[in-house]
């Protein structure tokens, strides 16, 4: 019974047994711990194997949504109180799943509720306990996983709990099962997150842990979701760009004068003002602050109506043409934004920013408009993400959006596009302030991007997808019910694939592996990669397939045999052994490849059937057998006329034999009558 | 397929071979009739005697001649035997000569002689054809043999390269190989090979 997850709109199915990972843990599959469900990942109670009292929950993720697996060995070292540690992770085969691996992430198992759980009484947590039990701790918490070099992206209610009965200790939840914010609120992110496809957010930053953070602080003081205000997501996107988050959330809410300083520091919308770690430090320590309200963009003396909505600010107006995309264009075209901007909100920097992005040469087909409509919502809002259509992510977002939605044709033209149209290199050119983590991954990308439009094997979008997405497993159909996440689970996945495979054989390295092998596999597999490419004949790219995989078992794992794989090889390089003429040698081959295969080795299987003395051996005798066939046929030609002109050939050759006869025959009668007589 | 071989160039004259005096009628006529002169009974003797080599001579068409020469050896013995008769009793007259070719044992001598030539002369050639045949056969089996075991070692492609049968080459051997008193039965072995050996 395979595990279900929620997001796939499934209810929870137990499975029955359990799991032992790595000799330490036990899963115990017919024990789920269903409150501490993550939006993608079923908690299992779990068991360590020797440390029975250790309180130990496994994650069972969606393998749909990559964890964070980059992240867990990093989060392994923040050992905090207040923390849901990361203790291990491996991939787990689910009993009676037919066979499927699941990521399995365990971690330590708090005690307690969600701090969501206040929601339903509405009783808020007093200051006191606030400050003293969740802020200061949850900091210094964030400190550490901050300090690893990961940002947490998950902090919200739902996502920290109680760990005490007294409900004065707080243990922030994990953050590593699925992909970074894809599945936070947009009450919970900042406004440029917000406007990002949820797979599309990011690598993400301290400030956005920091504004999540005060979000969260915001609930707990009021007792209230603050998302639950808002009857959609648009609508508390609409509201943060129309007041900005602080007026947005807080709205008519009381917050306590002590409060209200850190919630103005940490929902400000401008990252140079928003409090981070040392602000909130400070103001723990005492220290009191006086944050600046953050002041709105400016807004136009006139709306601009646009889609049954007044957009009075810039930044609306983009995250409006964003969601009607097509309609937009129009109002781009025909000038009417111009007009609007010139005369209405009177901000020359943006009219001239709009006028540059439309500036290009736009072509009359689709993709000329498109290129100036996702241009122009640059220019309109900077700090907003890079959106063509449905597609929008940070400068590192895209990278993961398209990584999640890698078997999505339209989600990869649509990133593709974003490429060939430069929208990466123009929004750093709109940015007042330049991030350099930003122009490293645009100069990654410009160092890749010739392989981009390649066609040949190991090369591609997939490739620039697994570059930029070092944890995302490899996504060939092989692995269908398998989790490859990095080189080191390769070859035992492919050993179990080759067993699903029976006698079926059609290939054992696709595009996919050949692109995720050419980005985790260190050594050049470029010839192999070629000879996959050619056509004709067959057999080479047969050969070629089993070659990598034999590079592969012999630089990772050397000594661990692979029998399943081996013999599957076995079935794919069976029409290879073509490349023999002779057809004694082909059986001989097919024997000595089976035997071959009993060792699991692949390179075993390559010394049979691409031993380049027998090659070129079998090449010169099928010359000279060649050469005999022809002789042969040669004869036989002569023989048939000899047969059509036997008679004659008979004839002629009777006469001769005949005139000889009798003239032996007449001597013999004349010299033994001249005896006879004479003597 | 395999090269035709090339042509002999049209312009070359054919070699004009010497024509041995011994093959004009008219040297043969001149050494007659001067051995006639010198040797009359014997000449009368030998003359009489040829008579069968001179009808082989006049009924014999082929190039070479076969037919003449085979006949002639054995005649020309069976003349030479009598004329022996002759030269041992010392008497080399004319009437001496009339008296052998009065006496039909001498007649028997040379005209069996010649008999016995024309006798070989046709038994050997249907001799001849019958083992040519034969020998025919065990080469076309150990030639479509042979290609049997390449086709089946190398697969078709061994004889990619190899020329092609002519069609009506084969159509004409077959039919030679029915003619009367050489139709076989062939087997469907037989038939097997020739269809591997064709394509």
């Amino acid at each position: 019974m395979a595990v279900k997850f929620s997001s796939g709109g499934d209810e929870q199915q137990v499975g029955s047994g359990e799991i032992l990972v790595k000799n330490r843990y036990v899963i115990q599959c017919s024990n789920p711990d269903a409150a501490y469900d993550a939006p993608t990942a079923r908690a299992y109670k779990t068991v360590h194997v020797r440390d029975k009292t250790r309180n130990l929950i496994a994650f069972i993720c969606d393998p749909r949504y990559p964890p964070r697996l980059g992240a867990v060995s990093a989060l392994h070292r923040v050992d905090h109180r207040n923390y849901m540690r990361v203790v291990d992770w491996d991939i787990v085969e689910w009993p009676g799943a037919e066979g499927r691996r699941y990521p399995a992430i365990i971690c330590e198992r708090p005690k307690g509720k969600p701090l969501s759980s206040i929601f339903e009484t509405g009783q808020p947590l007093s200051e006191e306990v606030l400050i003293r039990a969740f802020i200061q701790p949850i900091v210094n918490v964030l400190r550490d996983i901050h300090n690893q070099g990961v940002f947490h992206g998950r902090i919200r209610p739902e996502n920290i709990y109680f760990d005490n009965e007294a409900g004065d200790e707080f243990l922030l939840g994990e953050c590593c099962t699925a992909p970074q914010a894809m599945f936070q609120s947009a009450t919970y992110l900042t406004i440029p997150a917000c406007q990002c496809s949820p797979a599309g957010r990011g690598s993400g930053s301290a400030l956005d842990d920091f504004y999540a953070l005060g979000v969260t602080i915001l609930a707990a003081s009021t007792g209230m979701d603050p998302a639950a205000k808002f009857e959609t997501e648009e609508a508390a996107i609409q509201a943060k760009l129309s007041y900005g988050t602080y007026s947005a959330l807080v709205g008519s809410h009381r917050v306590s004068t002590g409060l209200m300083e850190p919630l103005r520091g940490l929902l400000s919308d401008d990252p140079d003002e928003r409090w981070v770690l040392d602000d909130v430090a400070l103001w723990l320590d005492g220290r009191r602050l006086s944050p600046k309200q953050h002041s709105l963009p400016d807004k136009g003396s006139r709306a601009l109506k646009f889609a049954g909505e007044d957009l009075n600010m810039a930044r609306e107006v983009a995250y409006c043409f964003a969601r009607n995309w097509e309609q937009a264009k129009t109002l781009v075209q025909d000038g009417t934004l111009d007009t609007w901007l010139r005369r209405s909100l009177s901000d020359e920097d943006r009219t001239e920013a709009v006028n540059v992005a439309k500036g290009v040469d736009a072509e009359s087909n689709a993709e000329g408009s498109d290129r100036m409509m996702a241009r122009t919502l640059i220019a309109l809002s900077p700090d907003r993400p890079i959106q063509l259509k449905e597609f929008a992510g940070t400068v590192d977002g895209i990278f993961q959006l398209v990584g999640v939605h890698s078997q999505d044709p339209e989600m990869r033209s649509a990133f593709e596009q974003v490429v060939a149209m430069g929208l990466m290199p123009f929004w750093l050119e709109m940015q007042s302030k330049t991030d350099p983590e930003h122009l490293r991954i645009l100069a990654k990308l410009e160092k890749l991007k010739h392989i981009l439009g390649q066609t040949r094997i190991g090369a591609g979008l997939n490739a620039i997808i697994y570059q930029f997405n070092q944890h995302l497993p490899c996504q060939s159909s092989l692995f269908e019910k398998d989790f490859v996440p990095d080189i080191d689970y390769f070859l035992p996945a492919m050993n179990r694939a080759a067993a699903r495979m029976g006698n079926e054989v059609e290939y054992l390295v696709d595009r996919q592996i050949a692109a995720f092998l050419s980005v985790h596999f260190k050594r050049s597999l470029g010839d192999e990669f070629r000879d996959m490419d050619a056509a004709d004949p067959p057999y080479i790219g047969r050969i070629a397939q089993v070659s990598v995989l034999a590079k592969v078992q012999e630089l990772i794992a050397p000594k661990v045999p692979l029998p399943e794989l081996a013999v599957a090889a076995v079935t794919l390089l069976t029409p290879a052994i073509e490349r023999f003429h002779s057809h004694s040698h082909r059986q001989e081959v097919l024997s000595k490849l089976m035997k071959a295969s009993a060792s699991g080795k692949l390179k075993d299987l390559l010394e049979v059937i691409d031993r380049k003395e027998d090659v070129e051996m079998d090449k010169r005798s099928f010359m000279a057998a060649t050469h005999e066939y022809f002789n042969s046929v040669s004869n036989q030609i002569q023989l048939y006329r000899d047969i059509v002109n036997r008679r004659a050939i008979a004839q002629q050759i009777g006469g001769q034999i005949a005139a000889a006869i009798a003239g032996i025959l007449a001597g013999l009668i004349v010299s033994i009558t001249s005896i006879f007589k004479f003597f | 397929m395999a090269k035709k071989p090339a042509k002999k160039s049209a312009k070359a004259k054919p070699a004009v071979a010497k024509k041995s005096p011994m093959r004009s009628p008219l040297v043969w006529l001149l050494i007659i009739i001067v051995a006639g002169v010198l040797f009359p009974a014997t000449m009368l003797l030998i003359v009489s005697g040829m008579v069968p080599t001179l009808v082989a001579f006049i009924v014999d068409n082929h190039p070479r001649r076969h037919a003449t020469r085979t006949v002639a050896y054995l005649n020309m013995a069976g003349t030479f035997i009598v004329a022996m008769d002759m030269w041992q009793s010392g008497d080399d007259s004319l009437q001496r000569a009339a008296e052998m070719l009065g006496d039909p044992i001498n007649w028997g001598i040379m005209f069996g002689l010649a008999g016995l030539g024309w006798a070989i002369y046709y038994t050997l050639p249907p001799l001849v054809l019958s083992v040519k045949t034969i020998s025919n056969d065990v080469q076309m089996k150990k030639l479509k043999q042979r290609q049997l075991e390449l086709t089946k070692e190398w697969g078709l492609e061994v004889a990619d390269t190899a020329p092609l049968i002519p069609e009506d080459l084969i159509a004409d051997a077959e039919e030679a190989m029915k003619a009367p008193g050489e139709q076989r039965k062939r087997t469907e072995e037989d038939k097997d090979k020739d269809q591997v050996a064709e394509s």
